[in-house]
């Protein structure tokens, strides 16, 4: 799904009980076909498994950029 | 000889650590663990992802993952290897 990507979330500012919350506000905020763009300081891989469990079948990932310094994902609503 | 079954407890707190430390730090300390071993992770934010993590990488049936505390400051997880 090529979705245009509606805001840029950038968590290494957030303090950690924060970031995980938010993104998952900032995903739900979306319309199916909507995308926002995960910035962070390390591969969130375990933010990846989050979603495969939490939000299965409703999101696609899809690394932007893999480090070493930043990592960026498209986080995409498809249902 | 008899041998003894030593069962070990890590305790393990990263709030001091750079988030992008904390993962290789955590999974160091669960590879090092053996059956009945216990591992203590002291986190500054709920630690769910790591357990899908630890589901992932060794199934469900691998571990027993129990919340302590549970916020709003601190969370404490007890990991015990199976």
């Amino acid at each position: 799904m090529n979705a245009n990507i509606k805001t840029e979330l950038d968590v290494t500012t957030l303090v950690p009980r924060e970031k995980h919350p938010t993104i998952f506000r900032t995903f739900d905020s979306l319309k199916p076909g909507e995308a926002f763009l995960l910035i962070n300081d390390h591969d969130p891989m375990p933010l990846r498994h989050q979603f495969s469990f939490e939000r299965a079948n409703q999101f696609e990932w899809e690394y932007i950029e893999r480090g070493p310094m930043t990592w960026k994902v498209k986080l995409t609503k498809t249902q | 000889m008899m041998e003894d079954a030593v069962l070990s407890q890590t305790h393990l707190d990263v709030r001091s650590v750079e988030p992008k430390h904390r993962l290789e730090m955590i999974m160091s300390a669960w590879a090092g663990l053996k059956r009945g071993d216990e591992l203590f992770l002291i986190v500054d934010h709920d630690p769910k992802c790591m357990y899908y993590t630890l589901v992932v990488d060794n199934g469900e049936d691998a571990f027993s993952f129990d919340y302590i505390e549970n916020g709003p400051e601190a969370w404490k997880v007890k990991v015990v290897r199976k």
